[in-house]
């Protein structure tokens, strides 16, 4: 007689048979094929499984033997209500919303199936590992503990960080030190407060880091929703239009810089070889390490030259690198040409990374190379030689 | 004997064999620290900076090295007197307060006293504002290139920027400051007996004081890992004093000059067409059709042939003693040995010599036109320049015949 197990592995094995013959019929090619396989592999598995309950008579005690079957761990009633069905279910509700809507929310509802199937799962095998509740659990707890501690401890961090980051984001700039000293500060006093009272009861200590996650988490999901602060993105340098190096207002559409600070990476404007200021009518450079101001200034020949120019003036201003004159035969006819590369206009009191290499000594060029102001009337360049 | 004690015997002989291996090991290492010839010693400073680290490193070492002897003895100590021989376990004690607080204290004393005077002599290291002379050093594969800007260095007037590499020339009992930066990839400039090191990386300039107490020639090495001839990019500094400085500067300020003998005229023709694209010589002119010199100087253009976009200046050559990243003297090995020996006082008027034809090492020199990838490894024959997007790492193979190689010689060895 088939036991009940087994009547259902043997149903799940022609189906899946039955399904491999229909699907084979029905498609064709490569992918047809691999269906195919797919199936029948399947039909062999439940098989296989068919196979093992039918001997083993799905693992129950024989119902002549109570004593057994009060000892039998597959004779345990179950130990409670379950809520990974319930999880499994959310996770479903937000694949289907996430088919039609995001993928973000697509992807997570197969995160919340998958891993509630993996729960409910171990969960129902360790009730039933054998006939002592304690041990199931405990078994329960070494087989999941190694793996859900680590994936809630990144997802809990992960919320503080994402957290956190929506309010810095929110907050204006000039804000945003304030916020992180004294969140630091904070954090520091709270921990030492902690380390001064050794006896303080652990559930003190949970409440407040609750509280304080979840003060963090909805100040985070609140500047979330009103959104982030414009940090606007625009070129800072010109290389491509010498013209528009030659003028005092924006070229054709050109927009001029709306960060105070250079809007490179912090990393270009590390040591940093000059600082070029245009003050009260007059520029000045700065190079580092070298006392006082510079001009000429001498930059080696082939190497990068980073710079940041300052304008303190109280309109917008841009720098410009004069690049020499050279002749250059176009077409058997010699034309002169004048490269420079500047700044985009650069607010009052505002700063700016401009980067250039120049190739050739400056006895290759006929003018000077210089650093210059479009624009400003008697203003005197200062001379960059090169070796 | 038996088995047992033929097995014994073995062992011994092996353990008494790899004693005798550690030991010798450790003598030649022991030893090698009282070689007299090198130049690249940490204990022996001269320069201000260097005394500066010495002062700092020497009583550090100390300290650092009674502590290890104190713990490696009550460690051999613990091991012998405590070893396992079938006693008894002994009584299990945890924790033990005035041994666990003494131990912390100590430790922690121990580094103040060595922080201290190590954070004040770091900043002591980076101080910049008693200058009184820069020069821009950019690294590049295989060797250093040294810029001096327009400035009054150490009370000599240079009016136009200097370029040259190799060796750098300092005025002595002079605050300079290097401004150190890097062409192609990350290397790291070192003159051990004048300061510590610095790395030398593209797009940021890394300032570094220098001062030498004494005329004379310090040595160093590239301390950055930088590719195939990592190892063969090493540079010179070269002390002199003041008016021998000024001399200098006067030299390196001049022109190439017109060569006056035959093959060195040729030579000027053959440089022209085979090595300008790269190297440039100041005073250098392009020949016009009939074969007089124009007003136009020939300008090399490394930016389109050289991955660093840059190569030696030649100008001045014979007033430095190596080249080649100076892995290579010039000088032969008598000449050579004469001027590092020099005293103090004499050093300078034989540095401002230069290379004389009678002390020119012209096989290395020759070596090195005809075949300079064979002599040091670099990333330059044409396949490589391919991979390389069409740009050479260090210098190529011309295939220069020997005549051309005569001519070329000849024409250098009058660049000073």
């Amino acid at each position: 007689m088939l036991t009940t197990g087994s009547k259902l592995f043997l149903g799940a094995s022609v189906l899946s048979l039955v399904a491999a013959v229909v699907y084979g019929l029905s498609t064709s090619g490569g992918f047809g094929w691999l269906g195919v396989m797919g199936l029948l592999s399947a039909a062999i598995a439940f098989a296989f499984m068919f196979a093992i309950n039918f001997y083993t008579r799905d693992g129950n005690v024989s119902a002549m033997s109570p004593e057994a079957t009060r000892e039998a761990a597959a004779g345990q009633p179950p130990v409670g209500h379950s809520m990974w069905p319930v999880i499994a279910a959310v996770g479903a509700g937000a694949i289907a919303v996430g088919a039609a809507s995001k993928p973000i929310v697509f992807k997570a509802g197969v995160v919340v199936v998958l891993a509630a199937a993996v729960e409910w799962m171990v969960q129902a095998w360790s009730e039933r590992a054998s006939a002592d509740p304690e041990y199931n659990a405990d078994l329960r707890k070494r087989m999941l503990h190694p793996v859900e501690f680590p994936i809630l401890a990144a997802a809990g961090l992960g919320v503080v960080i994402y957290s956190f980051s929506r309010i810095m984001l929110w907050i204006n700039k000039s804000g945003g030190p304030v916020v992180f000293v004294i969140a630091g500060g904070i954090v520091l006093f709270g921990g030492f407060l902690i380390a001064a009272r050794p006896t303080i009861k652990s559930g003190v200590i949970t409440a407040v880091c609750a509280v304080a996650a979840l003060g963090l988490v909805a100040t985070g999901a609140l500047m979330a929703l009103d959104g982030q602060r414009t940090i606007a993105e625009h070129p800072t340098t010109q290389t491509d239009n010498n013209a528009v190096c030659l003028l005092d207002k924006e070229g054709p559409g050109e927009q001029a810089e709306v960060d105070k600070k250079g809007s490179q990476a912090v990393s270009s404007k590390a040591s940093v070889g000059l600082t070029v200021t245009f003050e009260n009518g007059k520029l000045t450079a700065h190079q580092l390490g070298v006392p006082g101001n510079v001009n000429p200034i001498t930059v080696s020949r082939g190497n990068i030259v980073n710079l940041i120019f300052k304008n303190h003036d109280t309109v917008k201003r841009r720098l410009t690198v004069n690049m020499g004159e050279f002749e250059t035969d176009i077409n058997g006819t010699t034309v002169k040409q004048r490269p420079k590369e500047c700044t985009t206009l650069v607010h009052p009191d505002g700063s700016q990374f401009l980067t250039f290499i120049l190739a050739k000594p400056t006895i290759a060029s006929s003018e000077p190379y210089t650093l210059t102001v479009p624009g400003v009337q008697g203003l005197e360049p200062i001379e960059i030689r090169v070796p | 004997m038996s088995g047992v004690d033929q097995t014994v015997s073995t062992v011994r002989s092996v353990k008494k064999r790899s004693a005798v291996a550690v030991a010798v090991v450790a003598a030649a290492m022991l030893f090698s620290g009282c070689a007299k010839n090198a130049p690249q010693d940490i204990f022996k400073p001269q320069g201000e900076d260097a005394h500066k680290i010495n002062n700092l490193q020497l009583p550090v070492f100390i300290l650092a090295g009674v502590v290890g002897v104190i713990v490696f003895a009550v460690i051999a100590y613990t091991l012998v007197k405590f070893r396992d021989h079938g006693q008894e376990m002994p009584r299990q004690t945890h924790g033990k307060p005035s041994l666990e607080i003494g131990l912390t204290i100590l430790p922690a004393v121990i580094l103040i006293g060595v922080g201290i005077p190590t954070i004040s002599t770091v900043f002591s290291l980076a101080k910049t504002k008693d200058t009184q002379c820069v020069i821009n050093v950019t690294g590049q594969q295989w060797w250093w290139e040294y810029e001096y800007p327009v400035q009054t260095c150490g009370g000599v007037q240079i009016a136009d920027p200097i370029v040259t590499s190799g060796e750098l020339v300092l005025p002595v009992k002079t605050h300079v400051l290097l401004r150190i930066t890097s062409n192609d990839v990350i290397h790291s400039f070192w003159i051990p007996r004048l300061n510590g090191k610095r790395d030398a990386v593209p797009g940021r300039i890394h300032p570094l004081r220098m001062q030498a107490d004494h005329p004379g020639i310090f040595q160093g090495q590239c301390t950055e890992f930088c590719g195939l001839s990592h190892a063969r990019m090493r540079m010179d500094a070269v002390g002199l004093n003041s008016d021998d400085f000024s001399t200098w500067v006067s030299n390196q300020l001049e022109p190439a000059q017109k060569p006056t003998e035959a093959l060195a005229s040729q030579g000027e023709d053959t440089f022209r067409a085979q090595c300008s694209r790269c190297h440039q010589v100041n005073g250098l002119m392009e020949e016009n059709p009939d074969g007089t010199a124009s007003e136009k100087p020939v300008i090399a253009f490394p930016d389109l042939y050289v991955v660093s976009g840059n190569a030696p200046n030649l100008t001045k050559l014979m007033t430095r003693t190596t080249f080649a990243g100076a892995t290579w003297d010039l000088l032969t090995d008598e000449c050579r040995k004469r001027l590092h020996d020099a005293s103090p006082a004499d050093f300078g008027k034989l540095y401002l010599k230069g290379v004389t034809a009678e002390c020119f090492n012209e096989k290395d020199l020759r070596e090195w036109i005809r075949n300079a990838p064979a002599k040091k490894p670099m990333f330059s024959s044409e396949e490589q320049k391919n991979i390389n997007g069409g740009k050479y790492r260090g210098m190529p193979n011309l295939n220069l015949t020997d005549d051309q190689i005569d001519q070329i010689v000849a024409y250098l060895l009058q660049r000073k």
